[in-house]
């Protein structure tokens, strides 16, 4: 059986980490909150808006993901503007494991074969932002900003049909909240599901994580507020849930 | 000097840097002179099979490889789909075949009721230790995967070193045969375990 994964997401905005709340920078953050050897795996994302990555400005987010890879023997995921497949290629070459698609699958879902017949569809993370209004869940656009007109279960199955490896699900709402992850959210996609699936946002407490791993379609959990507020957080959190969770000790 | 070899496809610089943190220089290339007179090799690997092969004809890697490896006999380890690229073919979008260095075929995991990819931190079964390669490596340690495809049928006995792992079913994890070595999971990827085989392949 293979482990559950706890993930932390790191998100730089001009080579600076920031904490998020509703998809927008918060607070700053720091790497000290994040122990290298105990998280399983990484995600970067850059969001810093409307950036290409031919653009010159991209070169400090390489930078800062160098630094960061350079002292992490943990799988790392990133992402953020990538459009084409020579983006792709650029983040695999500067500490990526595996990268993140968005807004590009979103334009067109046929990136996500292309990419997968090149880099492997395991290398393919597709990023699903929703947002919840009166019960009902949309595809977000734009950065969370936009109500997308895909409806978001048909989204849902059109990735995994186009080959995409995993799902990192997104809830605005959640986002920077602590108050749990979108359990309802979940329930409502749960059928749909059938590649591994990252889920992030809301995370405010260790049993909030022990829930959301007890359910057999979540692969991984990622969290990245809480660790700002406990002392060796990414490992109280393993002994916390590690009874009732197979999880790398 | 350790050659990780660029085929335009793979997380080279996460190789790199596991190397570099073990105290060994290594440079990332395809240059025939440096591949040459390197110490060891690595054919590292985060890609399609089909785009690997066609990658390595591209840039006119195979014969350099072939001579490095086949009569130079010179060390060389394949992680994911650089081990996969060893072997005979793969059926990962469609039938292409490989090196042909290893006489085994790759074919996708055959999960049962499991999600594909398999993905994430997984223990591995030590069944064969002959050599250094999977020294200080046991039972409990676990390694991080990342792949939907595996090679599941192998003959035990002209492997010196052998480590598998499961997922629906046995595939192999990790091979030595003479001077060819081969991992499934990501050593650079591995922590500590990880950083140990590593080690192990360039001291071996």
């Amino acid at each position: 059986m293979v482990a559950k994964r706890i993930i932390t997401t790191l998100m730089l905005k001009d080579g600076v980490l920031f904490r998020t709340k509703e998809f927008s920078p918060d607070y700053r953050y720091t790497l000290n909150f994040v122990d290298m050897w105990s998280v399983d795996e990484l995600i970067i994302i850059d969001i810093s808006r409307n950036l290409n990555f031919d653009d010159k400005e991209k070169e400090i987010f390489f930078e800062e993901m160098k630094k960061i890879s350079k002292n992490a023997y943990i799988p790392i995921t990133a992402g953020g503007g990538v459009r084409k497949l020579d983006d792709i290629e650029k983040l695999l070459k500067n500490g990526a494991d595996k990268i993140i698609l968005n807004t590009a699958s979103i334009i067109d879902t046929n990136i996500i074969s292309l990419a997968a017949k090149e880099f492997g569809s395991q290398c393919i993370v597709v990023c699903v932002d929703t947002m919840s209004e009166k019960d009902q869940y949309y595809l977000m656009e734009n950065y969370g900003q936009k109500k997308s007109k895909i409806n978001l279960i048909d989204y849902i199955k059109k990735i995994q049909e186009k080959n995409a490896g995993e799902i990192f699900l997104q809830s605005v709402n959640k986002d920077g909240s602590l108050t749990g992850y979108d359990f309802n959210l979940l329930e409502k996609i749960s059928s749909y599901i059938k590649i591994p699936l990252v889920i992030s946002c809301g995370a405010g407490n260790w049993d909030h994580v022990k829930k959301v791993l007890s359910y057999e379609y979540v692969s991984a959990a990622s969290l990245t507020n809480i660790f700002h507020f406990t002392e060796k957080s990414i490992n109280s959190l393993k002994n916390y849930i590690k009874d009732s969770t197979f999880i790398r000790e | 000097m350790i050659s990780i070899i660029d085929y335009e496809l793979g997380n080279t610089l996460s190789v790199k840097n596991a190397i570099e943190k073990l105290g060994y220089k290594c440079e990332i290339t395809n240059n025939k002179i440096n591949i040459s007179n390197s110490h060891c090799i690595i054919l590292p690997g985060v890609g399609s099979f089909n785009k690997g092969i066609s990658n390595l004809k591209k840039l006119k890697l195979i014969e350099i490889l072939n001579e490095e490896v086949l009569i130079k006999k010179k060390k060389i380890l394949g992680i994911c789909l650089g081990f996969q690229l060893m072997c005979e073919n793969s059926n990962e979008f469609g039938f292409n075949e490989g090196l042909g260095w290893l006489n085994f075929e790759v074919k996708k995991i055959d999960s049962k009721n499991l999600r594909l990819p398999h993905v994430g931190w997984n223990k591995i079964n030590l069944l064969k230790n002959e050599t250094n390669f999977l020294n200080k490596i046991n039972n409990n340690n676990m390694f991080y995967f990342n792949h939907s495809y595996a090679i599941k049928n192998y003959k035990k006995n002209n492997l010196s070193d052998l480590m598998t792992c499961s997922y629906g079913e046995d595939f192999v994890a990790a091979i030595k045969l003479d001077n060819i070595f081969g991992i499934q999971p990501h050593p650079e990827k591995s922590q500590k375990q990880g950083l140990q085989i590593i080690k192990n392949f360039i001291e071996c």
